[in-house]
């Protein structure tokens, strides 16, 4: 019985396999986006080892110590006459201050042979190094530094008893890059320049046809004869290996976190599932109710659904690990489109396996709700007609207690996050929170939605009967409405979550950064003398803008404690001063005799606003606290005082902040050095370090919103699913609506409008959710950052949430159009 | 003066050997304040005739006109507007959209056309059908009996030129049946409407002034009392 039962049901799903694949639509973008996701990572992986390059090919042998003195010029002389050694390069970097010894950019002065098989630089201009005290650049330090072939630097060594070195900048090259501006020179110019004889690593090329293992053990007997030595020798292949899993293993922890969003996202897909079957379920009920009246019995159904759900999950799980390899496989040949070389995936079959079994147990799990729901459906519904069928009414009492009870937990688990706050324990129970209250959502949606409806759909009223039938419709269907929402909310709640913790990073930075750089370029001069004919220097080029010159002092309070920077400049003249907040007082009520303090220096000074501090120095200045700020004051400074005021408090130096108006930063760099500082003076690019953070903060959330917007992506495919069976369960209705006078377009209308409310609806339900969530997260946390609530941010994603569901209802629409108004009599 | 003229209605299914000739040159002319009944067996045309007469379904030759517009060659859009402004529908079942309650099904089709609801008439209606307490109740917490009150007063609300009921009483018991009859009867006589009902129930053709049987899609009987 089972088996004609099964066949019944499955027959329907092979007659019509478009069905099949809309319903398993959310299973299969979401098998995709998981083996995807395993292809990704083995992509990333293979590309790392194949292309990893930090030892050069035909390194044959590695020497280096771990630890303790680097090679000395002995075991390199022991290394390079070993039998077989053809060629060794040592391997050392440097680091060196140009201009001043306490000020200046940090130069890295690498060692390379410049030519042959050991190099890993190529020669733009001028030669490379070949006598003593001469180096090479590459192209971006040249830029930074304003030299030219030919031209000269002075370099400081780190050991500050060392005299500076003027050095002769022979040549330009290319080479690998890193965040430091680099030179390069061959080892022994390097040693010289350092004053460090010793490498901690030696390469070695190995002369044609030498006996590798042989070389090694000659090696290792020669360089271990000290016991203590802290010497390994290695091939270069193994070196490469190991140099590349370094580099994957960064990929390792990107990937566990990827992998979290995703199962987030095969969540949303078995929720999407789960609502599409139950649309599916409702669509045969007078079919099942047939074989329930002739005998089938209950569970007997419910095999039979279970079963269809299974094979619904197996079919396009399939169907989603295929388009993934094809995906992974196309892959180099879209890489290589964009110059980029990427190594093919493979084919972990394994995974696959897993992969299209994972979907078919997940699809067979979220059938079952809806299963039990339509098997328990009454015999005698096959005798009655349709129009009773569509009702729908509110939850049932038992679904109320238990949403009321998660929302207790939910509360209950809040309140000891709260109570927990900063131990180890708080971000479990901020997952708690997070599952609890999610699942509180899933039970009382249906309730929700008709007090988010009068608010979300009050617009959508106003555009005529087409909205108001929109609004009606979703109103008339709350089950259906929640259990599609839900799944929108899901993707919103995370996202609105991550917008609001990203928004507090980003105002935490940009409040960071307006101390510690508040301009694009910072001049700082050693001594007393006057930076006044710089000023008057860059005010006249238009290459600057917002000059503004500064003088800082150090102050200690009185008690003789802790001792701060002060700083006297005029803060209204860079926007970024500008942007400077106060946690209390007025910023702008600084004056004579009144003083600004940063965060920490009030609270070392234990002073509030109003009360009068005393700074000393060389001089000693009472000043009434007027403010106190939200972190640092300007370049970290500790208090901000007027020029008169820091005078008194004696022992200031100069300095100039400028912002670039026009041109590239290095042009503008070369021209800000080159205007007439005394010597000694310090510059420094705060430009570099702000657009660092705001990298790492933009990539962070790009990187955060593409992940999540998956979920949102399954959530706008289930939208469309429900809309496009919706449409088929709904002919007559729509077919009465148009017998009635409602046009094709105003129908095209009404349907986009439900779809989009999905959406809206979801949007405000996750960042209801979200917002709460992610302030529970920084404040349980204590990450210190400030609460921020990103309206914009916000109503844009509830905006293109909407959007997305619109468009993803307007397929379905279009169909719907097309019903003729005689379908609404057709006898069914 | 006449509500609705169909002249020579020919309406063809299909094509070739299989095609069936459902109307075979159908005229008849529905006057105003009449209430008139179409009869015949299943197949014989009557609903098709129906469909064509309501601008539902396009006809293969012939013209319809209802007041002094000519259906046939107007736009889907055209047709839609005259559909909503000037004819009511009561259908066998499914009448009412299921998500609207009672009052906004009845005011649907003042809503479609961006029309105010003519407050007084549908009080009048409300009352004459005696649904004014069932107004706020979605369609699923109806009896058949009163959704077909529904529905008809939806159709009487706008003063359209005409009101088609496809099989009214087709899905009701006898005494719901026999309440909603009394009602398009009255709707006839005291409001003035004019009705074109569908029906193979004798019974309820004997409520009508006239009565048209149809048989093979040609009108064979005309009668009228």
């Amino acid at each position: 019985m089972t088996a004609i039962v099964l066949r019944t049901q499955l027959s329907g799903v092979l007659r019509r396999p478009g069905r099949l694949l809309m319903t398993g639509l959310s299973v299969l973008v979401a098998a995709f986006v998981v083996f995807g996701t395993v292809l990704a990572y083995a992509i990333v992986s293979r590309t790392t080892l194949d292309t990893f390059s930090a030892t050069p090919e035909a390194v044959s042998v590695v020497a280096y110590t771990t630890g303790g003195a680097p090679l000395d010029p002995e075991q390199v002389a022991a290394i390079r006459t070993t039998a077989g050694v053809a060629e060794v390069a040592g391997r050392v970097t440097a680091t060196f201050t140009v201009g001043d010894a306490s000020a200046g950019s940090d130069l890295d002065l690498l060692a390379d042979p410049g030519t042959g098989p050991l190099s890993r630089i190529t020669l733009v201009s001028g030669a490379y190094p070949a006598a003593a005290r001469q180096i090479a650049v590459d192209r971006r330090a040249a830029g930074r530094l304003g030299v030219t072939v030919g031209g000269t630097l002075r370099l400081n060594t780190p050991n500050r008893a060392g005299k500076p070195v003027t050095v002769t900048v022979t040549g330009i090259v290319d080479g690998p890059r890193d965040s430091a501006e680099r030179a390069w020179a061959p080892d022994q110019m390097v040693a010289a320049l350092s004053g460090e004889p010793g490498f901690p690593r030696v390469d070695v090329l190995a002369g044609p046809g030498a006996d590798i293992p042989a070389m090694i053990n000659g090696m290792s007997e020669r360089l271990l004869r000290d016991p203590t030595a802290y010497v390994s020798v290695t091939t270069g292949d193994s070196m490469r290996v190991r140099e590349a899993r370094a580099a994957v293993q960064q990929f390792d922890q990107l990937f566990a976190l990827v992998a979290m969003f995703v199962a987030i996202a095969v969540v949303a897909a078995a929720l999407v599932a789960t609502s599409t079957f139950r649309i599916v379920f409702a669509q045969r009920m007078r079919q099942l109710a047939l074989l329930r009246a002739i005998g089938a019995q209950r569970n007997q159904l419910v095999v039979a659904l279970a079963v269809e759900g299974a094979v619904v999950g197996l079919v396009t799980g399939t169907v989603g690990v295929l388009l993934a390899q094809a995906a992974g496989f196309a892959a180099p040949a879209l890489a290589a489109m964009f110059g980029r070389t990427v190594s093919a995936p493979g084919v972990p079959v394994g995974a696959a396996v897993a992969v299209v079994l994972g979907a078919g147990l997940l699809t067979a799990g979220a059938v079952l709700a809806p299963a039990f729901a339509a098997a328990g459906v009454s015999p005698l519904q096959a005798l009655r007609s349709a129009s009773t069928l569509a009702a729908e009414r509110g939850i049932t009492v038992p679904r109320l207690v238990g949403g009321l009870l998660l929302v207790a937990v939910t509360g209950g688990i809040a309140w000891l996050t709260v109570r927990s706050m900063g131990s180890s324990e708080a971000l479990l129970y901020l997952v708690g929170t997070g599952a609890f209250g999610f699942g509180a959502l899933i039970l009382l949606g249906p309730v929700l939605i008709r007090p988010i409806l009068a608010v979300a759909g009050w617009p959508l009223r106003r555009f005529g009967p087409a909205g108001r039938l929109a609004v009606s419709g979703i109103g008339g269907t709350p089950r259906r409405a929640a259990a599609v929402s839900v799944v929108v909310a899901l993707g919103v709640t995370m996202l609105a979550g991550t917008v609001v913790g990203i928004s507090s990073l980003q105002l935490w930075t940009d409040r960071t950064m307006a101390s510690r750089t508040p301009a694009d370029l910072a001049m700082f001069a050693e001594g007393r003398g006057g930076l006044d004919d710089v000023v008057a220097r860059l005010r006249a080029d238009s290459r600057f803008r917002d000059v503004t010159p500064f003088r800082m002092a150090d102050f200690s309070s009185t008690d003789g404690g802790f001792s701060h920077g002060a700083i006297a400049v005029d803060l209204t003249a860079m926007p970024m001063l500008r942007t400077l907040e106060a946690s209390a007082g007025q910023v702008t009520a600084l004056g004579p005799g009144k003083v600004v303090l940063s965060a920490t220096a009030a609270s070392d000074l234990g002073a509030g606003v109003g009360e009068v501090v005393t700074l000393r120095s060389d001089g000693t200045v009472r000043a009434e606290v007027v403010a106190i700020l939200t972190g640092d004051g300007p370049l970290r400074m500790g208090a901000v005082l007027t020029p008169a005021d820091l005078d008194a408090l004696g022992g200031a130096s100069p300095g100039v902040l400028a912002d670039i108006a026009t041109g590239g930063r290095d042009e503008a760099l070369a021209a800000f050095r080159g205007a007439g500082a005394p010597a000694g003076t310090e510059v420094a690019v705060l430009a570099d370090a702000r657009d660092k953070a705001d990298g790492e903060v933009s990539s962070l959330f790009a990187a955060a919103v593409g992940l999540l917007g998956l979920t949102v992506l399954i959530a706008a495919v289930g939208v469309g699913t429900t809309t496009g069976l919706s449409v088929l369960e709904r002919t007559q209705e729509f077919g009465l609506a148009r017998a009635l006078g409602l046009t094709r377009a105003r129908l095209r209308l009404m349907i986009g409008m439900e779809a989009g409310l999905y959406g809206l609806i979801g949007a405000v339900l996750g960042i209801l959710l979200g917002v709460p969530m992610a302030w529970l997260a920084l404040e349980s946390l204590r990450l210190d950052l400030p609460m921020t609530l990103p309206a914009g941010r916000l109503a844009a994603i509830a905006l293109v949430t909407a959007t997305i569901t619109v468009l993803a209802g307007l397929l379905p629409a279009r169909r719907a159009a097309r019903v003729s108004p005689v379908a609404a009599l057709a006898a069914d | 003066m006449s509500a609705v003229t169909a002249t020579d209605l020919v309406k063809i299914y299909g094509t070739g050997p299989g095609a069936v000739r459902a109307l075979d040159g159908v005229s008849a002319t529905f006057d105003r304040g009449r209430f008139t009944a179409i009869m015949g067996a299943s197949g014989s045309g009557k609903s098709t005739f129906m469909h064509c007469l309501a601008g539902l379904d396009t006809v293969t030759s012939g013209t319809v006109t209802i007041g002094d517009t000519e259906l046939t060659g107007l736009t889907d859009r055209a047709l839609t507007g005259v559909r909503r402004d000037r004819i009511g529908f009561v259908f066998q079942a499914f009448n009412l959209l299921p998500a609207l309650t009672a009052r906004q099904n009845i005011t649907l089709p003042a809503e479609l056309a961006g029309r105010a609801v003519d407050q007084d008439l549908f009080d009048h209606v409300i009352d004459v059908l005696g649904i004014g307490d069932r107004l706020g109740h979605r369609p699923s917490e109806l009896s058949g009996g009163q959704q077909q009150r529904v529905a008809l007063a939806r159709a009487l609300s706008t003063r359209p030129d005409v009101i088609f009921a496809d099989e009214p009483t087709g899905n009701l018991d006898s005494r719901s049946g026999t309440e909603v009859l009394g009602f398009l009867r009255d709707s006839v006589h005291r409001l003035g409407q004019t009705v074109v009902m569908v029906t193979h129930d004798p019974n309820a053709a004997g409520y009508a002034d006239r009565v048209l049987v149809l048989a093979d899609g040609r009108i064979v009987e005309d009668t009228t009392r």
